[in-house]
């Protein structure tokens, strides 16, 4: 019992500290200059990305966007 | 762990170590407290359609603690779509990053079931968390190219373009699911540490006295459980109040009959009912300390019927449970053996 008491315990603050420091540096967060661009949320096109740490433009092309992309009243009531 | 004191003595069964991991999951939302107090720097741009506009310089900085975060929002008219161009410039003027944001804003009334009312969806905003990868001043550089009405016919009104940046984000969700996480962890240690018992023994009689020999006791607490139920032999709601508090008998015996403890007390008797049903029930907990692990009996005794004011409750059921080996986070009152203990 003692044996999982401090397994237990162990278990807690390796979920504490785990979570906690991956929260604050954020390992996996894209840096400038890193190959690809960051991510990105809905309705954004980047003009470029980045490879070999120099950020190589795409050609501007404009998209085929249909514009308004509300749901609807339904969604907003 | 866990000496503490009772009386002036060391008490064996007070666990007081696992107290201190409720402190664990206060943590991460500590951590996410103190990341709201940074103050975001504000930006403001007034941009009018076809020119580009330039934030005042800002600052991103590179470490451990936290990562910079961008957030704009363009204030468009309602029933409107944008394309908003925008670039993040460094502190020599290059461009380091560029996007479009296609954004749009829609509003409009819906009724049904005689109710009505109004709505509204929009998105345009967007937000940049990323890394400079070293610190440094940095500016936003940001061109309207498109801000069409419903039609598709450009709208003449320059776009109010709103920024913040903070240094120092945090990945809040991940924060929030951690504190629940190990919340959930020590729940699971307390638990194990008060919770569980080495040995457990349960008796349960249809007579008003109940016995259970089981060999018990060492360290830790040993806690008897007593649980009865009382009826009336009719359906009828009762006519008066409930009994006054009823006496209860424990008697522990060791390996050779000879008593341990004799305990009287009185214990509340609570009047129950549902669903029409009616009856009255003792739950009753005590505890002793048996540091010698042995042959231990234990006997209750609760009064075998109540009659008040014409109600004639009958007994039910008695159920005697003995459990051992139990720690507690708090001192609790414990019967003194080899000896009688008279009322409560």
């Amino acid at each position: 019992m003692a044996d999982e008491r401090g397994l237990l315990l162990l278990l807690a603050l390796a979920v504490v500290a785990i979570g906690t420091v991956t929260a604050v540096t954020r390992p996996g967060l894209w840096r400038l200059g890193q190959d690809g661009t960051p991510a990105a949320g809905s309705g954004v096109r980047y003009g470029g990305s980045y490879s070999a740490g120099r950020w190589v433009p795409i050609t501007p092309r404009r998209q085929d966007w249909s514009g308004f992309q509300g749901r609807g009243p339904g969604a907003a009531k | 762990m866990g000496l503490t004191s009772l009386g002036g003595r060391r008490d064996s069964a007070l666990l007081l170590w696992p107290l201190v991991s409720l402190l664990l999951p206060l943590l991460p939302l500590l951590v996410l407290l103190l990341s709201a107090l940074e103050g975001p720097r504000r930006l403001l741009m007034v941009v009018p359609e076809g020119q580009r506009v330039l934030s005042v310089p800002f600052v991103l900085e590179d470490g451990w603690l936290g990562s910079p975060r961008l957030a704009l929002t363009a204030d468009i008219p309602a029933n409107s779509t944008i394309e908003l161009d925008v670039a993040l410039l460094d502190a020599s003027g290059r461009t380091v990053l560029n996007l479009t944001k296609d954004g749009w804003r829609a509003s409009g009334t819906w009724s049904e079931g005689g109710e009505s009312g109004t709505w509204e969806e929009a998105d345009a905003a967007l937000t940049l968390a990323m890394r400079p990868g070293q610190s440094g001043r940095f500016q936003l550089a940001v061109q309207l190219q498109d801000l069409l009405d419903q039609a598709g016919q450009p709208l003449p009104h320059p776009v109010v373009v709103r920024g913040s940046v903070r240094n120092h984000s945090l990945d809040a969700p991940l924060l929030l699911f951690t504190a629940a996480l190990t919340l959930a962890v020590v729940q699971v240690l307390l638990l194990a540490c008060y919770g569980v018992s080495r040995g457990r023994w349960v008796q349960r009689s249809q007579e008003a006295d109940a016995a259970i020999r089981c060999e018990a006791g060492g360290p830790g607490l040993l806690r008897v459980g007593v649980v009865a139920r009382w009826e009336l032999p009719h359906d009828n709601p009762p006519l008066g109040q409930p009994p006054e508090p009823a006496a209860l008998e424990l008697q522990v015996s060791d390996a050779l009959g000879r008593p341990r403890l004799r305990h009287r007390g009185m214990v509340v008797v609570a009047h129950r009912s549902d669903d029409g049903d009616h009856w009255l029930s003792v739950r009753h907990t005590l505890h002793l300390r048996l540091p010698e692990r042995g042959s231990y009996r234990f006997r209750v005794k609760v009064p075998q019927e109540f009659r008040v004011d014409g109600d004639a409750w009958e007994m039910e059921w008695l159920q005697l449970s003995v459990e051992d080996g139990l720690m507690s986070a708090w001192p609790v009152a414990v019967l003194p053996l080899a000896g009688a203990l008279e009322g409560r």
